[in-house]
């Protein structure tokens, strides 16, 4: 889910192509995935998310990852999954901007049902550059604790 | 005594969230905060009172992705 056409800004560090400029990044990302394996289903949905309805697309999903940028909308969003979806497992992260450091990078496990993909060191990215390489690992640390889940390893 | 972020500390009777984020330099400006597991608005955070021998996980989120 997105709401944001592909930018040029964009290219160093998420996986669209130079000539995906300008078109929705759901549906950029969707024909990205099928020229991997046109046998994947993808649910792409073009739309950016409302303070006090944030939960509303996300009631049927059994993990919910958390890939925004500001950090007023995280803790938004995180609180209202929270609130609103008791039971519902999610993954969000903070601390991605600036390079190095992938040592610091830990879950912390909050409650039953929240795991915070976190480097508290970590600078915010109004004072310090997104570059791919944090990113990923981040990406990765998400997706990687989201299979977990999914296998059902991570509840007690 | 409060446990807050695995730390034990003395507990402070009439304190907010607030107050109490200020007091151990927690006051981030961005933060989640759980007591005793249960998420807490960030606009309720200068009416909770903290009981005693609640366990407080405060996490500071910044931007970037």
């Amino acid at each position: 889910m997105d709401f944001d056409k592909v930018e040029e800004s964009n290219l160093d560090r998420q996986y669209y192509f130079f000539d995906q400029i300008g078109r929705l990044k759901v549906n950029a990302l969707r024909e990205n995935i099928h020229k991997i394996d046109p046998s994947i289903k993808v649910e792409a949905i073009n739309l950016k998310l409302k303070s006090g309805s944030m939960e509303e697309p996300f009631k049927e999903v059994d993990v919910v990852i958390e890939a925004l940028d500001n950090a007023e909308t995280k803790a938004s969003f995180i609180e209202e999954i929270l609130l609103k979806l008791p039971g519902k497992p999610l993954i969000a992260a903070s601390g991605v901007a600036g390079y190095g450091g992938a040592e610091r990078i830990k879950t912390l496990r909050m409650g039953n049902l929240l795991y915070l993909c976190s480097d508290d060191e970590a600078p915010s990215s109004d004072e310090d550059v997104l570059v791919a390489p944090r990113v990923a690992l981040m990406a990765n640390w998400e997706a990687n604790l989201a299979i977990e889940i999914l296998l059902g390893e991570k509840y007690d | 005594m409060i446990e807050i972020n695995g730390r034990k500390i003395e507990w402070k009777k009439g304190e907010t969230i607030q107050d109490l984020l200020r007091r151990t330099n927690l006051n981030y400006p961005i933060v989640i905060v759980k007591i005793d597991g249960k998420m807490i608005p960030k606009d309720r955070f200068s009416e909770v009172y903290i009981r005693d021998n609640s366990s407080i996980d405060v996490v500071p989120i910044v931007s970037g992705g």
